[in-house]
């Protein structure tokens, strides 16, 4: 029996009230657990989170269904038509399912498609591969410090950091030929008085 | 409004992208600062009495802000109540920056929009869109454009 988990509300109303447009909107009916009616409901995808409304244009939403470790299946029934299942095999046993069903077959091809890559866990799957095909393609390099620097200036997002072990190394052979000639001229009585001590031309 | 605890339960058993004992403080007044069991889940924080498997409590990680506070101290504020803080108080301050970073990027928001950088990119340089073998190009969470990046 679970206990009294708060879902703080501010957080989840602030990201169903959005000004960015859902990820999908429609009217769907949802087969109420109680009567096994199915309820006109409006629905809005975002991320991994399907909110529904009594009507369009409420303000709070009835409810959320969280698209987490779910699948989303067709349901083939000629009683019910284009209905769908959202399910959590790896779910707790008695964990309820959402019976959903859309208007017409394309509404129904559509929303199925966009529930089932609706999860972050999905998303973040596709992240790390085109972060992989970004790096494959010989764009930034790999180093934790070109990616942290990378996110705080533009500029290095663009056209990446230099070298600094090149540099270092290209540096230091400098100054050691410098002082090799400084020596030289000291030991050879030159007048250095005059000239800069590094040769900066 | 109506959600399924059972599977905000579940959600919360899962392994986590990072997990620690923090000391943190809701937003109402007179809040104290109380040990918990924080625990970061896709774009949810879950926090747990530290004795306790279930936790008492779960924020959305989604049109907040994560502030850096004093020392220690990092906050999340949601953008319709920039007020209402809720506190964390870490054990050093290298705690508290791993865990800024990894709060700001765990939103789902924050994602979709590397991945369309990326998208973009990775067509702009290769002419071809990644998404495409995926079947999903035409998705509208993933298209440039339709969000400020």
């Amino acid at each position: 029996v679970p206990g009294h988990m708060k879902l703080h509300e501010t957080s989840v109303l602030g990201y169903s009230r959005a000004a960015a447009p859902p990820d999908r909107q429609g009217r769907l009916y949802k087969k109420s657990e109680r009567s096994s009616a199915y309820q006109r409901r409006w629905c809005e995808l975002r991320g991994n989170l399907l909110f529904y409304w009594e009507r369009q244009g409420d303000r709070e939403p009835l409810g959320l269904i969280l698209l987490e470790g779910c699948t989303v299946e067709l349901q083939e029934s000629a009683t019910e038509p284009f209905t769908f299942e959202i399910s959590y095999p790896q779910g707790p046993p008695g964990h309820r399912a959402y019976k959903m069903a859309a208007e017409d077959q394309a509404s129904m091809e559509g929303w199925v498609r966009a529930l089932s890559t609706a999860s972050f866990d999905y998303l973040r799957a596709l992240l790390m591969e085109l972060e992989g095909q970004y790096r494959a393609s010989g764009a930034l390099g790999t180093t934790p410090l070109e990616e942290r620097a990378a996110r705080h200036s533009p500029l290095v997002a663009a056209v990446g950091l230099p070298d600094f072990e090149g540099l270092h190394q290209q540096f230091g052979e400098e100054i050691v030929k410098l002082r090799a000639r400084w020596r030289e001229e000291r030991a050879g009585g030159a007048q250095t008085a005059q000239g800069n001590l590094i040769d900066l031309e | 409004m109506r959600y399924s605890e059972r599977e905000l339960l579940s959600l919360s058993r899962q392994p986590a992208e990072k997990a620690a004992e923090i000391l943190m403080r809701a937003p109402k007044k007179g809040s104290v600062l109380k040990k918990r069991l924080v625990k970061l889940v896709v774009n949810f924080l879950f926090y747990f009495r530290t004795d306790e498997a279930e936790p008492i409590g779960a924020l959305l990680l989604e049109h907040c802000k994560i502030n850096k506070e004093e020392e220690n101290v990092f906050s999340i504020s949601f953008i319709e109540e920039p007020d209402r803080k809720y506190s964390f108080e870490c054990d050093t301050e290298a705690q508290c920056q791993e865990w800024i970073e990894a709060l700001r990027r765990a939103s789902y928001e924050f994602m979709r929009r590397s991945l369309i950088f990326y998208r973009n990119e990775i067509q702009k340089m290769t002419g071809k869109d990644p998404l495409e073998q995926y079947g999903i190009s035409e998705e509208a969470r993933f298209q440039l454009g339709t969000r400020k990046l």
